[in-house]
C-alpha cells in the first residue's frame, strides 16, 4: 500500500467515525414498516379523500383564467381543502394522505401512485408508494424521504425539492410517469412556477400541504429535461428560480 | 453498532435474519451515504433496509443482502446529490442542509476536502474500494459498471486525489 492509499483509508475511516450512532435506528424502522403495512386500509378509507383531492384542484384551475393551472397558488383560505388535514385526524403522526396523484397502467395492471406524509421525530417523512390490485408488486418505483429544515425566510433559503415523480429518482424521464415530477417546497412558498427547457409554462398543482411543506405536481408536456421553476412568496418575492 | 434490546415487540421487522442483519449494518450502510456526500445518510440508510425488508424473500442470503443494501445505498446517496446540485444552479445560493452533516466530516479536513474535488463516479469508486475494501469485481456489480471502467476511474481518482492533498499539504 502507497501512502496517498494508506492516507486515504486512514482518512475515510476517520470520516466516518465522526458519524455519531443512532439512538432509535430499530424503532424508526420498524415505523416505517409499519406504516407501509396498513398503507392498503388507509387507502380504502380514505378513498373519499381521494376523489375530492383529484375533482377539487380541477375545478379550481378551471374556475381561474385560462393560464392559471401553470402557476400553483392556494385555495382559498375560507376553505380548507380536503387533501389538508390535521394530525388529530389521522392515526400515528399521518399529516396527510395517502393521496392519489396519478393512475397508470403497468403491464396491464391499473395501479395509482400514492403520497403519504407522517410526522416522526426527526420531522416529517413523505413516500411516494405504489397501490394495485391483490398481487401486484408494489415495492418497485415506491420510495421515501423527509422533508428538510428549511432554512431562514431572510435571506431566502434553499426552498424547493424536486422529484422525478417514479422510477429512478436521479434521471429524469424515467419510470412508468415519465412526464411527472413532484415538487416539495417550504410553507413559505406559496406560487410555484415550473417550465419546460425551452421556456413552455407546465401544468403544476398543488396536492398537498402540511405544516412542514407544500407539495405539488408538474405534468410536463413533452419532456423534463432542462426544467426551470420560480418559486415565490406570499408577496410575490422570488424565493428561488433555477434551471437545471 | 447500533443494537435492539427488544426482539419480542410488535411488528417483527423481517425475521431474525434481517434483524441481525440491521444490527450489524445498519450503522455501515449510514456511514457509507454520509462519505458519498448525502445530507440525510440516516434517512438513505433506513429506506434501503425498508427496500431490503420489502425484498427479503428473494434475497435472504447475507451476501446478496448486503451488495443490495450497498447497491441502494449508492443509488439513493446520487438522488439526493442530484438535488444539490440543482439548488447550486439558482441564482440565490445559499449553504444547504448539507453543511451540517458535513460538519461531521471536520475530523480529517484535508481528505474531506480531496474527496470534493472528485466526480461523483470517483468518490464512490474511492469509498467502495478504501473504505469498504470491496474489490473491483464487487465494486462494478455495486455501481453497474465494467471492471475496466472501474480501474481507470480508480486511477484517475487517485491522480486527482494526489494532486488536491499535495495542493492541502
Amino acid at each position: 500500500m502507497n501512502d496517498i492509499e494508506d492516507r486515504l483509508r486512514t482518512g475515510l475511516h476517520d470520516l466516518a467515525d465522526t458519524v455519531p450512532p443512532s439512538q432509535d435506528a430499530r424503532a424508526d424502522l420498524e415505523h416505517r414498516l409499519t406504516r407501509r403495512g396498513r398503507r392498503p386500509l388507509l387507502v380504502a378509507a380514505a378513498a373519499a379523500v381521494v376523489v375530492a383531492a383529484v375533482v377539487v384542484p380541477v375545478a379550481l384551475t378551471q374556475s381561474g383564467d385560462p393560464g392559471s393551472d401553470h402557476v400553483a397558488t392556494p385555495p382559498p383560505s375560507t376553505t380548507a381543502p380536503p387533501w389538508q388535514t390535521t394530525t388529530s385526524e389521522l392515526p400515528n403522526g399521518d399529516l396527510t394522505g395517502p393521496i392519489e396523484l396519478v393512475r397508470f397502467d403497468d403491464n396491464g395492471v391499473n395501479v395509482a401512485a400514492v403520497l403519504s406524509v407522517t410526522a416522526m421525530t426527526d420531522g416529517e417523512h413523505w413516500c411516494v408508494e405504489l397501490d394495485g390490485p391483490a398481487g401486484y408488486d408494489a415495492s418497485k418505483n415506491g420510495y421515501c424521504d423527509i422533508v428538510p429544515s428549511w432554512p431562514a425566510s431572510n435571506p431566502p433559503g434553499n426552498v424547493v425539492l424536486t422529484h422525478a415523480l417514479l422510477g429512478d429518482g436521479q434521471t429524469l424521464y424515467s419510470g412508468p410517469t415519465p412526464n411527472l415530477m413532484l415538487f416539495i417546497t417550504s410553507p413559505q412558498v406559496v406560487s410555484l412556477e415550473v417550465r419546460e427547457g425551452y421556456g413552455q409554462p407546465v401544468t403544476v398543482k398543488q396536492v398537498a400541504k402540511t405544516p412542514s411543506a407544500t407539495f405539488y405536481l408538474a405534468d410536463f408536456p413533452e419532456t423534463p429535461a432542462g426544467f426551470g421553476y420560480t418559486a415565490k412568496d406570499a408577496a410575490g418575492n422570488v424565493l428561488e428560480d433555477a434551471i437545471t | 453498532m447500533n443494537t435492539a434490546t427488544d426482539h419480542t415487540s410488535e411488528p417483527r421487522t423481517g425475521g431474525a435474519g434481517f434483524d441481525a442483519l440491521f444490527d450489524e449494518c445498519f450503522e455501515s450502510m449510514k456511514r457509507l451515504a454520509f462519505l458519498l456526500g448525502a445530507d440525510d445518510p440516516e434517512n438513505i440508510a433506513q429506506e434501503a433496509f425498508v427496500r431490503l425488508h420489502d425484498r427479503w424473500s428473494a434475497i435472504a442470503e447475507k451476501d446478496k443482502a448486503l451488495a443490495y443494501l450497498r447497491k441502494t445505498v449508492v443509488n439513493l446517496s446520487r438522488s439526493r446529490l442530484r438535488h444539490l446540485r440543482v439548488v447550486r444552479r439558482a441564482p440565490r445560493e445559499r449553504n444547504s442542509d448539507a453543511a451540517s452533516a458535513e460538519s461531521h466530516a471536520l475530523a480529517n479536513r484535508a481528505v474531506r476536502d480531496a474527496l470534493a474535488t472528485l466526480t461523483r463516479r470517483q468518490r464512490q469508486v474511492v469509498v467502495l474500494r478504501y473504505w469498504l475494501d470491496l474489490d473491483q469485481q464487487s465494486i462494478a456489480d455495486t455501481l453497474g459498471i465494467a471492471v475496466g471502467t472501474v480501474k481507470a476511474t480508480t486511477n484517475q481518482a487517485m491522480a486527482a486525489l494526489r494532486t488536491a492533498l499535495a495542493e492541502e499539504d
